[in-house]
């Protein structure tokens, strides 16, 4: 009898709690929609292994691999990539500061052990490709969505057997030029999940040479509590051919290990792993 | 033939006439389908060469030809408000479209007719003004469309065009959008070269040290006197797509007047060649056709003084190239610079064989025959002789064809097509019509034989003294020859699209300063490849450092403009990393951790990828065992790259090693290909049209002897032509490949009308000289009259405003006027020679006495 009045009491408080997130959500602005997705717990520090395989046109493949280290300081974060194959770059180790003040260029710097050489890299540019992937800086360091209004496209769109928002993002009037020198894009379709807020898909439109660039994000499973997507794919298209497409598959995962500040120095990078 | 003639157009006039009539009107009614192709290539996409380039355009980026803008500053272009001009430029030029209201209605159209999701898009979209972020909508209606419409293709087709239109402009590369990465401070700076304009000297300044300092940017972005900067704009556009090309061209002409400065600016590439092209060629169809019919008119007039005379052959002449023409639209075969001038081959040959007839109708008429006895003794004096003319000269014309040659190769073929039709018009439609037309009796004979006698004589009396003394012209000719061969050995085999327009266009002005001031226009790829097991071998130190080598030698020849490539990257990324000092502007040499250079090179072209670099793909293909070496040339002239080609070929021979392979590719290979075409298409041409020339004349002759004869003229006229263009420096190319065709097509029907009659002389039992003089009286005048309408009808080419066929009209002109006097010349010294060395004459006087009795 117990067991079924508590049965019954989770069942309520189920109901009651399902009902109150979809209410919440039935309420939630577009922008509210990507504001939760921007701030979705990504742990505070994370340590994975990234497979990337680099394609053209013609289907050749160039494959790398590397390993992620983050390490979050509030809403700034620092980052150490190191390069693990092919043989000839292993050890390049690059580092980044992303500041949250806009306002501050990011700071990065390139280890080449070849050469025994460290190099602070200036660039405001985060629209330049990262490692040679079609994934821009920003799209793997996210985006300024203070620069960018957003608007539902769809309020329900089924992907992959899940229910997701559409959501559309322009950049703002006044921020127009800078969001486009920083980001490359001048408009997104973003396709984010109703019951856990991940990106899972999306459409950028890139300024330069008019392309499309489609992104998808598969392998999504809890690691450490943490909704983690394990496979992230990025194609870029001009009238709908595909110019080149990169596809990550993430492993080793590991969140909120201790990570001291002394990995995120010049002299790490040159100690390597 | 004459009995087919005689049961239709002879007994059935009206019906003749009235089939011709419908045949011409169904031509007139697919005229519209006649499109014009002012491709940059010579040769078909299937052409070797032509495969090579869509393969370099898959494999690497950049590789499609550009529009260059070349702006001139009067003292330096590192001044604000230049700078502000070649931003503002730079931002039109990329948000360019080529959308015109058509389009807008057709958009609207559209969106009336679909319905659906994607018709309330579209006529969301036709209510709106174009602006920059219209291509995002549109893009997200084409995707709505083949979600919502997948089968239906019109539709998404359209839609696909639309989108074209709205998103031609592939990149644009200019100072001011151009990353610059500069080593400083211990740092690397990957920035644009300049995003807000300094105000102060000092701002300016530095700006113009950055990009002096880099090596890449030099002649291209920047001359070294500071006063050229370059816009390149690369299309996202098929080669085909001519009509939009031209918009491009005007929207960059109008984008210049719009955002106005004080530099002068030049637009230059072959884009705009292409486009220039099809406009002038439209110019000049439109030119070229009233004025050939003028001449026409002309040359009938002075030759019949009658309406009638010259309505009859007229209406043939333009019945004929309504057909021709016609069958180019129903067979899909665009104009080309080339085919633009079949109306004035068509005209002006096919008018021969209605003169001809004409005045040999007229002749009988005033012999007192009347119309239907007239018609009927024209045709069978005239039948045999128009069909053997019109099938070596349609023989001669179809020789062109044998070429690889896309221009060459149609216009062979139509002007093959055109003679023959015309031969048809002539004999059927013409001898219909004069049934059909009234006849009065002509009053000028009397007039007309002073004059006619006045030039009778002339001809006779040059054929006597030539007979004469039948040995001194034959010295006379071999002398001519001997010099003729000489010149022909000069003559230069080229192309040059530029060079087609005149010196005072746009085009060329544009081209010339482009050459001169800057690195030029036009690109040539040297793609050297590795065989072997080894991965990545262009990683090395060795390999690498031989295509520096290369590269350095490339650039030290003649016309090389700028040669880019992956060695010159990567001095460049090892230059900025060792704080640009000079002496690391060097390929990183191996060290003994980095025995073979390759680590070193893998982490400078990393760092290159992740500072933000793009240009790695114009470059080496994913595996980097191919790399592309653009060489941007100043000159347009493909003899010049011709001779380039084998320099760097036979460096490559000595210099590469064995396990590397190097091939040639880009447009401007594409033109060196085309011109070996050219030559052995003029020998294939050549060859061939002798061969038949020569089956047909003994066909006709029957005999070997008049064969050769007939030949001789042809032969000399050849040579004279060449060497002509030997010694005048006028090329080989497209235009005046066609001549010696020419000469032999047109010219072996003087040979045979004046054999003919000579040997109907001879055979009605004349003698030597009264024959020969007989011919020279009648037959030369039929020749001369000939040589003055056709030669008169090329002349209009020279209205032409593109060069080659101003060229190629002059020349064809002279050359008919070779060939006739050639024919008058040598055929009676050869005949004269060969009668005194095998049949002995009478004597001078009794010859004489002949001639004055005929007087």
């Amino acid at each position: 009898m117990n067991k079924t009045i508590l049965k019954l009491t989770i069942t309520i408080i189920s109901l009651l709690l399902v009902s109150g997130v979809l209410f919440a959500q039935e309420t939630l602005t577009a922008y509210e929609v990507v504001k939760k997705m921007d701030e979705l717990n990504d742990g505070d520090t994370v340590k994975s292994d990234t497979l990337m395989v680099l394609m053209d046109s013609s289907k050749n493949k160039r494959i790398r691999k590397i390993k992620n280290i983050r390490k979050d300081y509030g809403k700034d974060s620092k980052g150490l990539i190191f390069f693990l194959s092919p043989a000839d770059v292993r050890n390049t180790t690059y580092m980044s500061y992303d500041w949250d003040n806009e306002d501050k260029e990011d700071d990065s710097w390139l280890y080449l052990p070849a050469l025994k050489k460290i190099k602070r890299i200036a660039s405001s540019d985060q629209s330049g490709s990262f490692m040679g992937s079609d994934f821009t800086y920003s799209d793997i360091n996210g985006m300024e969505i203070e620069n960018w209004k957003y608007k539902f496209r769809k309020k329900s769109a089924i992907v992959n057997g899940v229910d997701t928002w559409v959501v559309e993002g322009r950049p703002k009037k006044e921020k127009r030029s800078k969001v486009i020198d920083e980001t490359g894009y001048v408009k997104n379709n973003l396709w984010i999940r109703k019951d856990n807020f991940m990106l899972i898909k999306g459409k950028y439109w890139v300024k330069k040479g008019k392309k499309i660039k489609y992104f998808k994000a598969d392998g999504i499973k809890k690691i450490d509590n943490i909704w983690t997507a394990t496979k992230l794919s990025m194609i870029t298209t001009k009238k709908g051919k595909v110019l080149h497409s990169s596809f990550l598959k993430i492993s080793n995962i590991i969140y909120n290990t201790k990570i001291s500040d002394s990995f995120f120095t010049t002299g790490k990078m040159e100690r390597g792993l | 033939m004459y009995d087919f003639i005689k049961k239709t157009a002879v007994e059935r006039p009206k019906i003749t006439i009235a089939f011709f009539i419908i045949i011409a009107v169904l031509s007139v009614t697919t005229l519209g389908g006649l499109t014009r192709d002012p491709t940059p290539y010579l040769l078909p996409p299937e052409h070797e060469s032509r495969v090579n380039l869509a393969k370099l355009r898959a494999n690497y980026t950049g590789a499609n030809d550009g529009i260059i803008i070349l702006l001139e500053a009067k003292d330096t272009v590192f001044k604000g408000k230049t700078l502000k001009r070649v931003q503002q430029l730079t931002d039109a030029f990329e948000n360019l479209n080529i959308i015109e209201p058509d389009d807008m209605l057709k958009i609207k159209e559209l969106g009336a007719k679909t319905g659906g999701e994607t018709g309330k898009l579209l006529s969301l979209f036709s209510n709106e003004a174009i602006n920059e972020e219209s291509w995002e909508i549109f893009e997200e209606i084409l995707e709505t469309a083949e979600s919502e419409f997948p089968s239906n293709t019109n539709l998404i087709k359209s839609l696909d065009q639309i989108f074209i239109k709205l998103t031609p402009i592939k990149e644009v590369t200019s100072l001011s959008n151009t990353d610059n990465i500069l080593g400083k401070d211990g740092g690397l700076d990957v920035n644009p070269v300049y995003e807000d304009i300094p105000e102060t000297r000092e701002g300016l300044d530095k700006i113009r040290k950055n990009v002096h300092g880099n090596n890449l940017f030099k002649n291209v972005l920047i001359t070294s006197d500071d006063k050229f900067t370059t816009i390149v704009i690369e299309l996202g556009l098929t080669d085909d797509d001519v009509d939009a090309r031209f918009l491009i061209y005007e929207k960059i002409k109008r984008t210049l007047v719009e955002i106005p400065g004080s530099e002068k600016s030049y637009i230059a590439g072959m884009p705009v060649t292409s486009a220039a092209m099809g406009i002038t060629m439209e110019e000049d169809t439109n030119k070229l056709f009233p004025i050939v019919i003028m001449i026409v008119i002309a040359s009938l007039l002075i030759t019949f003084r009658s309406i009638k005379g010259i309505v009859v052959p007229l209406s043939v002449v333009i019945l004929s190239l309504i057909v021709t023409l016609a069958l180019k639209a129903v067979f899909n075969i665009p104009l080309n610079i080339i085919t633009t001038t079949l109306p004035v081959f068509i005209l002006s040959i096919g008018v021969a064989d209605g003169i001809h007839m004409f005045s040999e109708y007229r002749d009988q008429i005033m012999k007192g025959l009347n119309k239907v006895e007239a018609v009927k003794k024209t045709l069978k004096h005239l039948t045999v002789p128009v069909v053997m003319t019109s099938f070596t000269t349609a023989a001669a014309f179809y020789s062109i064809s044998f070429t690889e040659i896309v221009q060459l190769k149609h216009f062979g073929i139509f002007v093959a097509v055109g003679t023959i039709v015309a031969m048809f018009f002539s004999l059927l439609f013409i001898p219909a019509l004069l049934l059909i037309l009234p006849e009065r009796m002509i009053k000028k004979e009397r007039i007309e034989s002073k004059i006619e006698n006045a030039y009778s004589n002339v001809l006779t009396s040059i054929t006597r003294s030539i007979t004469k003394k039948p040995l001194q012209s034959a010295i006379v000719s071999v002398v001519i020859l001997a010099v003729a061969i000489i010149g022909s050995s000069k003559v230069i085999v080229d192309n040059n699209n530029v060079k087609y327009f005149m010196d005072d266009s746009d085009i060329y002005i544009s081209a010339d300063k482009l050459n001169a001031k800057a690195s030029g226009s036009s690109v040539i790829n040297y793609l050297v490849e590795i065989n072997g097991s080894e991965t990545e071998p262009f990683k090395s130190y060795k390999n690498l450092k031989t295509i520096e080598n290369f590269v350095a030698f490339i650039q030290s020849q003649k016309y090389v403009g700028k040669v880019l490539g992956l060695s010159e990257l990567v001095k460049r990324i090892n230059l900025v990393l060792n704080d640009e000092n000079k002496i690391h502007n060097i390929i990183p040499k191996p060290s003994v951790e980095d025995p073979t250079g390759r680590k070193t090179i893998s982490q400078l072209l990393l760092l290159y990828e992740n500072g933000g670099g793009d240009v790695l793909t114009d470059y080496t293909n994913s595996n980097y065992k191919k790399l592309n070496i653009p060489v941007v040339l100043q000159t347009n002239s493909s003899k010049e790259m011709f001779a380039l080609n084998a320099i760097v070929k036979q460096y490559a021979e000595q210099n590469l090693p064995d396990h590397m392979l190097l091939s040639v590719s880009g447009s401007a290979n594409v033109a060196v290909a085309a011109t070996e075409e050219i030559v052995s298409g003029q020998v294939t041409s050549l060859i061939i049209s002798v061969i038949v020339v020569l089956l047909m004349l003994l066909i006709t002759f029957q005999s070997l002897y008049f064969s050769f004869i007939a030949l001789v003229p042809l032969i000399m006229t050849i040579a004279v032509n060449y060497g002509i263009m030997g010694f005048f420096n006028i090329p080989l190319d497209i235009g005046t490949a066609v001549i010696s065709s020419i000469v032999i097509g047109i010219g072996v029907d003087y040979g045979i009308h004046y054999i003919s009659r000579y040997r109907n002389n001879r055979k009605e039992g004349m003698g030597f000289q009264k024959a020969i003089e007989d011919t020279a009286k009648h037959s030369g005048k039929a020749i001369v009259s000939n040589t003055i309408t056709v030669a008169f009808g090329f002349c209009a080419l020279m209205f032409s405003v593109l060069s080659p066929l101003i060229i190629m009209g002059w020349m064809i002109c002279l050359t008919m006027i070779i060939s006739s006097v050639c024919t008058m010349v040598l055929i009676p010294a050869i005949l004269s020679m060969g009668e005194t060395s095998t049949r002995p004459i009478s004597g001078i006087t009794g010859r004489r006495k002949l001639v004055y009795q005929k007087i």
